[in-house]
């Protein structure tokens, strides 16, 4: 049986090298960049673009070229068409500019591999995804793709959360809303190709998307929010190889069923849900009916004013009379 | 007005920051804005001149003349549609005057113009879990002086400090800003505004998602705002009686100033009656 020595052990072969370093490239920069998506309601836009890159990897084997461009130029071009049509047209969703482009494209990939006559077993892998089979060249690319991301993304990080916070203020404060947007998609797109030789077009959606949301789940700071994201789809990268390897089965299955654990673990233990109280949920509804302050907080831990234990007690011995002696 | 005068002669002669901002700063951060818009306490504050409001093909405010004057209190008030809000994107620069003047300290209105200017939007609901601290919030106001690519100094950060001490918020500086009441994320607002150091304050609606209690809470920081601090401040609100009492100087739109003058002038009730259609009831 194949044990994690073994795999160990192979990681002196430079196939298994590029395959592991890769998947934990892969999973950290969609890890950032996911937080953003979701930050930005946006979660269903990593998908519209990895299922049209996959169109473009269909045409590219209907074409016999390298795939990467025809990958690149439509992932590319999808963002910029979804961006385009977000940005003239403000009644519509954007999941609705999302869903067109998704649909168009996957009509578009169905098209191009009904018309490659023979079977290719590209296809099945721009699909799932084999880290297994990234070559030195692909390697590369993935690595000066996402430096250059990751470049971007935290020279406008701040500017970027801005315009997810509050757009209309960002516009008003001088920043390029509409050509960060675009930046933004654009990243996104870059992204997806690179992912996709690794993970394959159908589970980079969730690497985008899971980590970010699993990170969400334990924290209310943007910053620790991103380390964890990385952190989240970089560990789901290395132990979903190391399963792959052991078990030998698809790369692509065993990260995303990693990272949907860890999210499955951060949802039940996230603290956001099971901040204990101070006090009873009974003592708690009379407490926020009486103090002014706490009255739109869930939690009686969040309002300033109740933190001495002096005040706390008062409130909880008023016992929900009302106090109509005002000063 | 005299109040208001001696701060800006303040920051202009002495090049620095406004007292009320600076009794904590070291000097190295006494000295003026980035991109600092420059200011002569002897105009006015805000000038207009034959200025039309509007979007090509529509326009919304015809033949706007008033003059502002440094440190006044204006509320506006008029019915929807009657141009309040492009009033206020027009001093913004978002909406450029189609044609006439526009002066802000008597220097021509532009992008620049902005930086003087400090803007509180109507409020919109903030996700209870967004992973963002009142201070991150805050920080945001001071984004267009920081510049693309820059990251925030000490400066910023004291600049932040002291705007959420302006709004007595300053223990609420770490706090996810999604957890805080309705009054108290109108005031980061309201702070965020305040951390670029403006001279005019613009607030749209500032309580439009507000109970009574918060928006009496809010109407008191403008006031302590205006009388300790001089700001010049223009408010759009609809709450044509609660403006009434705090502004010093009242603004009732419908596709023109149909009045402008004291709130206490019986002819404000005349214009108010008009632009609201009241006299058909």
């Amino acid at each position: 049986m194949t044990t994690i020595l073994d795999f160990f052990d192979n990681l002196q072969y430079a196939y298994l090298q590029r395959a592991l370093f890769s998947t934990i490239i892969v999973g950290i920069v969609c890890g950032l960049i996911g937080v953003f998506i979701i930050l930005k309601g946006m979660s269903f836009l990593g998908a519209g673009i990895a299922h049209s890159c996959f169109a473009g990897g269909a045409l590219a084997i209907l074409l016999g070229i390298d795939p990467f461009f025809t990958i690149f130029a439509f992932g590319e071009a999808t963002a910029l068409i979804i961006g385009y049509i977000n940005k003239r047209d403000k009644s519509s969703q954007n999941d609705t500019a999302v869903g067109i482009m998704f649909s168009l494209s996957m009509a578009l990939a169905i098209l191009f591999v009904g018309l490659n006559k023979e079977y290719n077993t590209n296809i099945q892998s721009l699909l799932f995804g084999n880290a297994l089979l990234i070559t030195n060249e692909n390697f590369i690319r993935l690595l000066v793709i996402s430096a250059t991301v990751l470049v971007i993304f935290f020279l406008l990080k701040k500017e970027l959360l801005f315009i997810i916070f509050d757009e209309s203020m960002a516009k008003i404060s001088g920043i390029s809303v509409n050509l960060l947007n675009y930046l933004f998609v654009g990243m996104i797109a870059a992204i997806v190709t690179i992912s996709l030789r690794a993970i394959g077009a159908i589970l980079v959606f969730a690497m985008i998307v899971t980590p970010a949301a699993a990170a969400y789940q334990w924290t209310y700071k943007i910053n620790r929010m991103l380390l964890l994201s990385a952190l989240f789809g970089g560990l789901s990268s290395f132990f979903g190889m190391i399963l792959s390897f052991i078990f030998d089965l698809p790369t692509g299955s065993t990260i995303v069923l990693m990272v949907t654990f860890i999210f499955g673990i951060s949802f039940i233990f996230s603290p956001k849900r099971n901040t204990p109280s101070l006090i009873s949920s009974k003592d708690q509804a009379t407490h926020t009916k009486n103090c002014r302050y706490c009255r739109d907080l869930s939690q009686i831990e969040d309002c300033p004013y109740c933190q001495e234990e002096e005040h706390h007690e008062m409130l909880v011995n008023q016992g929900g009379e009302v106090n109509n002696d005002f000063e | 007005m005299t109040l208001n005068k001696s701060r800006s002669e303040r920051a202009i002669h002495t090049n620095i920051q406004p007292s009320h901002l600076s009794h904590k700063m070291s000097h190295s951060h006494l000295e003026i804005e980035k991109n600092h818009f420059p200011i002569d306490p002897n105009n006015p504050a805000v000038e207009f001149s034959h200025a039309d409001i509007g979007y090509p093909g529509h326009l919304v405010l015809q033949n706007l003349n008033f003059t502002v004057k440094s440190g006044e209190y204006i509320g506006i008030v008029g019915p929807n549609g009657s141009g309040k809000t492009s009033l206020l994107k027009t001093l913004l620069y978002v909406l450029p005057p189609l044609s006439g003047n526009v002066l802000v300290f008597g220097k021509p209105l532009n992008k620049k113009s902005r930086n003087i200017i400090g803007y509180v939007p109507q409020m919109n609901p903030i996700p209870k879990d967004f992973p963002l601290c009142v201070s991150e919030a805050v920080l945001m106001g001071r984004y267009g002086q920081i510049g693309l690519f820059h990251r925030p100094t000490k400066h910023d950060y004291e600049m932040v400090h002291h705007a959420l001490v302006q709004v007595h918020m300053h223990e609420f500086a770490n706090r996810p800003i999604g957890h805080l009441s309705g009054g108290e994320q109108q005031k980061i607002l309201i702070a965020r505004a305040l951390a670029k150091n403006p001279s005019i304050l613009l607030l749209d609606e500032p309580t439009s998602a507000l109970d009574f209690e918060m928006t009496r809470s809010v109407f008191h920081l403008v006031d302590e705002l205006h009388q300790k601090y001089g700001l010049t401040i223009l408010m759009v609100h609809h709450n044509v009686n609660l403006i009434r009492k705090h502004c010093g100087r009242l603004f009732v739109l419908d596709g023109t100033i149909r009045f402008d003058g004291s709130p206490e002038n019986p002819n404000a009730d005349k214009a108010i009656a008009i632009a609201y259609n009241l006299n058909e009831e």
